[in-house]
């Protein structure tokens, strides 16, 4: 079984098919940026793109995803041109989101996922697409600046 | 006698060892630092001594920090920064940080309490000055030039007659070093108040945000080591259970299986018995987990009804009253109070967003561990005595936290995974699940607090008494059973925090009982302070209902006149938002509230505006906040400390609670521990007041006292009902 994640190849052992996929992109790929938070989709820190939609890899079995392309935040900025950050990872840093920064490669993630399905959102409609995502430290007004911000700057996926 | 019976026969355990004889014993050897006592967390702050460490030249010509803070999210490696590059003359940039295991610098205390600019950026700046005088002092030997004939630029130091020498070159001749003298006799200026300043008060961007948005930032949960093994521990139901039996069934046969460990109780450290296994991978490790089975006894387990009970201020106070008194004054307890209030705050979690883990590799008598943790040097000293090494043996490398809040200051997942490891010989991995999170570390504990008041004829507070009763806070339940008997007879500190009231009275009292409880409690961000100031500001506004006057005119009347920075942090708030002109009448569903408080020498005013919904949930449209917290090192990092303790804020006012079900706090996850989402969040106007003005202090829990009041201030004026527990549900 074939999986893509970052634009690379990956060739799923039949061991894996069972596992889901945060555990085996942290623990296997020792991809780790897509963090653990709650495991049961409450809090959005494992938020990855499933052919460009915001899904919880905490929920997704790897043998479901045969054929379909991941994108984490590893690999996000590749999505929008090489060498540079992604305009949402760009607004981030602009805005100075981050605090702990433990959930913001799922804000960021959901983030892009809502731009490229919304270019100009606004402040309603950001804040209903990223209610899925916990911030614990209390970074959510900058989060809505941010994707104001690389709206503005014209993010898409 | 159990605590229990001593509690029916209304007797207070502080008296009962006092008359016994026993304490005083139990004070020696509690203090004597003889090997027999558990590991107690480093006290002390840091000396100048210790700072010459933190900051050096490099042989690469680069300056060096090594911070002795540990990082959660405050970013306080990017403010210290700031205060080195001011005593080098050097842009921030040109400093690296470093986070330091604890082998690279002086033991340092314990991430907490706001103290990181209080009290570390002095010695810090003081080392920073000694190092620049000191690398001066040999540019000017070394150009041959009399040391006033020498200027400092950015790379380094040139004289009047053109001869230059960068650092690059000053640090290929000689390693620099600076002694503890040279430090005490420096003369920093970037803490000075109301000088002119380069980096200090600049608002450069925060040195990690660029791993962090990329992904490459390693908390704790991401460390990974090579031939890495992976840990579960079988957490006892109640934390006082007894083991009975462990059966390995057919874990042993399973794919993965590497090790069951079993260990016994050890009542000098206060950790009860332990039982893990370790699998080659979290996948196998799910199935061993399955296979094996714990048995563990434990007496009929406490629940939340009789955590009430023990922390109920009202019965306190028709029993003995309260143990300990902060505020002695002979309040009139006869005659008719115009305010007789109370208020219940519930237990509340930490809940960061990174579940702790750790990773420890025992090897030929060394330990090393990786964690996340807000005290490395708590953690060395706990793993050194749980696997009988010495602390030179055991290594803390420290990794940046996802969120701290105060959970971070007690160890529970390092020795796990420093048991596992030396069992096994690999390095282990220990990462706990939400629910773990939720049910076996600690959280803040709940209280009941009283405020009675009485005014004068002239609207003046006559008399004002304030009794407060908590779990423990900074002498929490965590701490071995044999203890207890002394750290009985403290008073906790951390429960009476901020509690002192910023008001005149004729006649004061405030006191508090620190009840122990069969639950881990401990700090939460503020420790007690949000709920004391709560209380306080909560019963201030009904007096100022009362007099029949503006909650903000009644408290700049009322306010203690040596409290001038906090009057004017209010009278700020009340421009900012238009105070007297916005009022809407009381009960039209949205309201207007306003409230100040102190922390640590900081000083902070909200005025929150709240909108009653169709569901009757209470809404916060916007806060304003006007804060003092004396010089301002990075006014973006503050501010993004302010904004994070309104959020903060409305959780525990709105949302936030949880109750204990069979000896154990009962939520496992989000969907039962309501912390607010991007949804609740309102707009907020922050400004810093006299930022010039005095020595700088701390703002990381600062916002927490006085925002919880400020809405549920506004929320009875839009409903007209009073507020008697946290979290305000649906009217």
């Amino acid at each position: 079984m074939k999986l893509t994640i970052n634009g690379k190849p990956y060739d799923v052992a039949p061991k894996h098919r069972d596992v889901r996929l945060l555990p085996y992109l942290r623990d296997h790929l020792g991809m780790t940026g897509t963090k653990f938070g709650c495991g049961v989709a409450q809090c959005g820190a494992c938020t990855v793109h499933v052919d460009g939609l915001a899904k919880r890899a905490c929920q997704l079995v790897v043998g479901e995803l045969a054929g379909a392309s991941v994108t984490t935040i590893e690999g996000l900025a590749d999505t929008h041109a090489k060498g540079e950050l992604h305009p949402v990872q760009q607004a981030w840093l602009d805005e100075r989101v981050a605090q702990c920064g433990y959930c913001q490669p799922g804000q960021i993630m959901s983030a892009a996922a809502l731009l490229g399905e919304n270019r100009r959102p606004d402040d309603a409609e950001i804040r209903k697409f990223m209610k899925g995502n916990l911030c614990r430290c209390g970074t959510y007004d900058r989060i809505v600046k941010a994707v104001k911000n690389a709206a503005q700057k014209g993010a898409s996926r | 006698m159990t605590d229990k019976q001593m509690k029916q026969r209304g007797l207070s355990r502080r008296r009962m060892l006092i008359g016994s004889g026993l304490a005083l014993g139990g004070i020696v050897a509690f203090t004597s630092g003889c090997s027999l006592i558990p590991p107690i967390p480093n006290s002390a702050a840091s000396t100048d001594k210790d700072a010459a460490s933190w900051v050096r030249l490099r042989p690469d010509g680069r300056f060096e920090f090594l911070n002795p803070r540990q990082e959660m999210g405050q970013q306080v490696a990017t403010g210290l920064r700031q205060v080195v590059a001011e005593e080098l003359g050097v842009p921030p940039e040109a400093i690296d940080i470093l986070q330091p295991n604890t082998n690279q610098i002086p033991p340092a205390r314990r991430t907490a309490g706001s103290d990181s600019i209080r009290l570390w950026a002095l010695p810090l700046a003081k080392a920073s000055a000694a190092l620049h005088v000191d690398l001066g002092r040999r540019a000017a030997k070394r150009l041959g030039v009399a040391a006033g004939d020498l200027r400092a630029t950015e790379k380094g130091f040139s004289s009047t007659a053109g001869k230059t020498i960068t650092y690059k070159e000053l640090a290929a001749i000689e390693p620099g070093v600076i002694s503890a003298r040279e430090i005490q006799a420096a003369r920093p200026k970037s803490l000075r108040p109301g000088t002119a300043k380069r980096w200090v008060g600049k608002s450069p961007p925060p040195d990690e945000h660029r791993n962090i948005v990329t992904g490459k930032t390693l908390y704790a949960r991401d460390v990974r080591l090579k031939n890495l093994a992976y840990g579960h521990v079988f957490h006892p139901p109640v934390p006082d259970a007894k083991l009975r039996k462990v059966s390995g069934g057919k874990a042993a046969s399973l794919p993965g299986y590497v090790a069951l460990v079993v260990e016994k109780a050890d009542a000098l450290l206060g950790t009860g018995a332990f039982v893990g296994v370790v699998a080659e991978t979290p996948f196998d490790l799910e199935a061993i987990i399955e296979a094996v089975s714990v048995t563990w006894s434990h007496p009929k387990p406490i629940q939340q009804k009789d955590i009430d009970k023990m922390i109920d201020v009202d019965l306190a106070l028709k029993g003995s009253g309260m143990e300990h008194t902060l505020v002695s004054g002979d309040v009139r307890d006869k005659g008719k109070w115009d305010v007789d209030a109370r208020f219940d705050f519930p237990f509340a979690a930490h809940a960061p967003m990174e579940p702790r883990a750790a990773t420890a590799l025992v090897a030929d008598g060394r330990a090393t561990i990786w964690t996340g943790t807000q005290d490395a040097f708590f953690v060395r000293m706990f793993v050194a005595r749980v696997l009988d090494l010495p602390e030179a043996k055991v290594e803390v490398r420290c990794q940046r936290s996802g969120g701290g809040f105060g959970g971070r200051a007690l160890i529970y997942v390092e020795p796990e995974a420093a048991r596992l490891a030396a069992k096994t010989g690999r390095p282990v991995k220990v990462q706990w699940s939400r629910a773990e999170e939720f049910r076996n570390s600690f959280s803040r504990p709940p209280t009941t607090q009283r405020v009675r008041a009485r005014l004068t004829k002239d609207s003046r507070i006559a008399d004002w008494s304030h009794a407060i009763v908590s779990g423990p806070i900074l002498y929490p339940s965590a701490i071995p059973s044999w203890v207890h008997p002394v750290i009985d007879l403290l008073s906790d500190k951390g429960v009476s925090r901020s509690a002192a009231s910023p008001y005149q009275a004729e006649r004061t009292y405030t006191g508090f009982s620190d009840i122990r409880l069969p639950i881990h409690t401990g700090p939460w961000r503020s420790l007690g302070a949000a709920s004391n100031v709560f209380a306080i500001e909560m019963a201030v506004s009904a007096l100022a209902r009362r007099a029949g006057k503006d909650p903000l005119a009644f408290r700049l009347a009322n306010m203690a006149p040596e409290q001038k920075r906090l009057a004017r942090t209010l009278k700020r708030v009340a421009a900012m938002a238009k105070w007297d002109e916005t009022r809407p009448p009381v009960r039209s569903q949205s309201g207007h509230g306003i409230a100040c408080g102190i922390y640590k020498g900081a000083y902070i005013s909200y005025v929150a505006d709240v909108r009653i919904g169709g569901s009757g949930q209470a809404r916060v449209e916007r806060v304003y906040c006007a804060a003092d917290c004396g010089l301002v090192i990075n006014p973006d990092l503050v501010r993004a400390q302010i904004e994070g303790c309104i959020v903060w804020g409305i959780g525990m006012t709105l949302s936030e609670e949880f109750s204990i079900e069979d000896g154990t706090p009962a939520p496992e996850n989000f969907d039962t521990y309501n912390l607010p989402r991007i949804t609740e969040i309102p707009s907020m106007s922050i400004e810093m007041v006299g930022a010039g003005e005095n020595e700088p202090t701390g703002m990381g829990e600062t916002g927490m006292v006085a925002i919880g009041a400020a809405i549920a201030s506004a929320i009875v004026e839009a409903t007209g009902k009073p507020v008697q527990r946290l979290p305000i549900r649906a009217a």
